[in-house]
């Protein structure tokens, strides 16, 4: 109910928004092909205005020519043929007549035509040989047009006894564009009923193209849709999805993909914590619960409680781990470089081993080159060396070794190696030995202080410092763990370089047995 | 009534053990499946509580194995994961009860108390024979309405041989059933400590109620 209605709010602000993909494509493609239609259709309209004044001009060019052409000089007189009178384009008899004027020398007016019932038209005088053509206003008060020519007259005495060229005479013609008008306005009308109805009929089509063309998108939504909030086992389906989503689909199925595994391994994790933390919850509790089922003395209540203790001690370095890698997780844990002389580091860690290992009558061997120096944060790699040599003295076997090497491979990398007998896994188990809470020696586990999270803790350091961990077992239990650590830490404070200002408050620097 | 406990984690199974001890229980201890596999199928145990994640043998395959070897002992099954399918593995694979981690003390110890009681067809935690009443829930004895104070070796005995009251009961069920795996084993403990019993419930004007079958063992109640 709830999502059918979310779903309704979501088509409605779909619809009503300009910002959806469909409105988007919608208008878009609808004022694209408003404006191209609209665009053609004036230059269409102008192109043809142009031809059809063009045409109509060399009409009223003809004209005035043919009306010069009619013009002559006899003696010292320039006239006009009288049968220009009697042409019928220029008598009243028409409903639109063409007009003509014609004045010599100046403004001496020559002759008229008929429909100008004695009125003139308007004397423009262009250079000789030449004419222009302008829009006026004919003596009727339509609109139409006026070709102005001004020539000499042909002389029709025998030659030698005048000055050719001493008159100038100037002749204008002007016709009604009335038709031309009603011609252009039925272009107009037409080209205007055009592309509206074009337009309209592009807009339906989009929408309908673009409706069907996102229709999928709609669909995916929808199958998204079904993925659950718990169940992220399900996928995006791609079979009939057109190529583009397809590719959507596929980045989002590598997306769910690695949530799926992401979520895995939280729940998985968290799942190991709270066990981890429970069992010795549970510890805590029955010694508690036996120890209050009577009253007792003095001395076993004290061990009762030294039992507990040593319980929340394990509970304690456990839980700081946890944060020391979820810190490192989230990139949080400041580095500080520093030159690091690896044999006295080793050396200092040692002591806090040594007792354990002489308990254990282990012989242990320490071969580091002298004078090995690397750069790198000494409190992170201390924390590292410390969960090496405690695994290395818990795990091996009583009378068995210990030992551990140092030394520069090239110029740019050390290698720690840190080796134990007595190992009973194979080198396949002991891969495993980097997941949280895996414990390789289940007999050994709820010691308190062990609960399997001192290589996690160590792979995490070390990729802080840019290094790298490795382990493998040999047959005759020999486990060895390898550590290479750049020589210059250059590289290791790139990763956390944003938290470098943070202060190095949390770090412990005592031993953390893990 | 004696036990066998198979847990790991060392705190918790040190306090079982003591707790059922001092209980009243003759209670064996092993940390890891294969020790807890060894003596489960060499003794007759009462009850065992089995924990499930076990280095070695884990409890379930131990279960499975218990049972194909025919040990009919009663199991109860301690798991810290909360989830139905290893109560029900662990049920249909032979055990008796089972119970989730964390959980108190007096909670197991009732549930093996029941668990005793149903190796023995008996539901009432009282065992009444003759004029002798033992409450199996307080651990108290009584005879003729008088306390009798018993040390834990001579309760642990005297509540099997009541659990079994009316059959003949040899030397080696009291041995298997009330001694430890550790116990000294001197040959005449049983007997010695059946003398100890009998000083303590007989009284002067009182039958006698554990009887000696020469050669084979002890009868309490029945027949004089």
């Amino acid at each position: 109910m709830d999502t059918s209605w979310a779903g309704n709010l979501e088509r409605q602000t779909m619809k009503l928004r300009p910002t959806t993909l469909r409105a988007r494509l919608f208008l878009g493609t609808s004022l694209a092909t408003a404006v191209i239609l609209l665009s053609a259709g004036l230059l269409l309209y102008f192109f043809v205005r142009a031809s059809l004044f063009a045409e109509f001009d060399m009409g009223l060019k003809s004209s005035a020519e043919a009306l010069a052409a009619l013009t002559e000089q006899v003696g010292v007189t320039v006239r006009m043929e009288p049968e220009v009178h009697g042409l019928i384009d220029y008598t009243q008899k028409r409903k639109t007549p063409d007009y003509f004027t014609t004045w010599v020398d100046g403004n001496r007016l020559i002759a008229a035509s008929d429909s100008l019932a004695g009125k003139s038209l308007a004397h423009l005088t262009p250079p000789v040989g030449t004419s222009i053509t302008t829009a006026v206003i004919l003596p009727d008060g339509q609109p139409g047009r006026q070709t102005t020519l001004s020539f000499i007259p042909s002389i029709e005495d025998p030659p030698g006894k005048i000055t050719p060229g001493t008159h100038v005479a100037t002749v204008a013609v002007a016709r009604h564009t009335k038709d031309l008008d009603r011609k252009l306005l039925r272009l107009l009308a037409l080209l205007t009923g055009v592309i509206a109805t074009a337009t309209l009929g592009a807009a339906g089509a989009m929408l309908l193209v673009v409706r069907h063309g996102l229709r999928p998108l709609g669909l995916l939504a929808g199958r998204i849709a079904t993925i659950g909030k718990d169940n992220l086992s399900e996928r995006v389906e791609l079979s009939d999805a057109p190529p583009e989503l397809t590719v959507v689909a596929l980045r989002l199925n590598e997306l769910l993909d690695r949530l799926e595994s992401a979520m895995t391994r939280e729940r998985r994790f968290t799942a190991d914590v709270a066990h981890e933390l429970r069992t010795p919850l549970a510890g805590i509790g029955m010694l508690l619960d036996v120890c209050t089922t009577r009253r007792r003395t003095p001395d076993e209540y004290e061990r009762t409680l030294d039992k507990c203790q040593g319980i929340v001690r394990g509970m304690h370095a456990m839980v700081d781990s946890l944060m020391m890698i979820a810190r490192a997780d989230a990139g949080q844990l400041p580095v500080s470089i520093a030159a690091v002389p690896l044999a006295a580091l080793v050396r200092d860690c040692w002591c806090s081993y040594e007792a354990a290992a002489a308990a254990k009558e282990m012989t242990s061997t320490f071969d580091i080159e002298p004078g090995l120096l690397i750069q790198t944060d000494a409190e992170k790699l201390r924390m590292v060396i410390n969960n090496l040599l405690d695994n290395a003295v818990d795990h091996a076997n009583t009378g068995g070794w210990l030992r551990v090497e140092g030394r520069a491979i090239d110029p740019t990398s050390v290698e720690l190696c840190v080796s134990n007998s007595g190992s009973l896994l194979t080198d396949a188990q002991a891969k495993r030995a980097f997941d949280r809470f895996w414990q390789g020696d289940p007999a050994r586990r709820h010691t308190g202080l062990h609960c399997g999270l001192g290589l996690s803790l160590c792979r995490e350091l070390l990729a802080i410092l840019a290094g790298e961990i490795s382990v493998s077992s040999e047959v005759g239990g020999k486990f060895t763990v390898r550590v290479l650590l750049p020589t210059s830490g250059g590289d290791a404070i790139a990763p956390t370089s944003s938290n470098a200002e943070a202060p190095h408050r949390d770090i412990a620097p005592a031993p953390q047995r893990v | 009534m004696r036990l066998l406990v198979v847990e790991d984690y060392e705190p918790v199974r040190e306090a079982l053990t003591q707790g059922l001890r001092e209980a009243g229980f003759a209670v064996d201890v092993a940390a890891d499946g294969d020790a807890g596999l060894w003596y489960a199928t060499s003794n007759d145990y009462d009850v065992i509580v089995l924990d499930l994640m076990l280095p070695g043998v884990d409890g379930l395959t131990l279960l499975k194995r218990l049972r194909k070897a025919g040990g009919k002992s009663h199991v109860l099954i301690l798991t810290a994961k909360d989830t139905t399918q290893d109560r029900v593995t662990g049920l249909d694979l032979g055990a008796d009860d089972y119970l989730v981690k964390p959980f108190a003390f007096k909670e197991l110890l009732a549930r093996v108390r029941a668990l005793v009681r149903r190796r023995y067809t008996t539901k009432d935690p009282l065992v009444i024979v003759g004029d002798l009443e033992i409450d199996t829930t307080t651990r108290t004895v009584r005879r003729c309405n008088r306390r009798i104070d018993l040390t834990p070796k001579e309760y642990v005995l005297l509540h099997y041989l009541a659990m079994r009251h009316g059959e003949l009961v040899t030397r080696g069920e009291i041995w298997e059933h009330a001694y430890e795996f550790n116990s000294d084993a001197e040959s005449n403990v049983v007997d010695v400590t059946i003398g100890h019993i009998r000083r303590k419930l007989d009284g002067p004007g009182l039958a006698k109620l554990i009887h000696t079958r020469r050669g084979h063992g002890y009868v309490l109640g029945g027949e004089p």
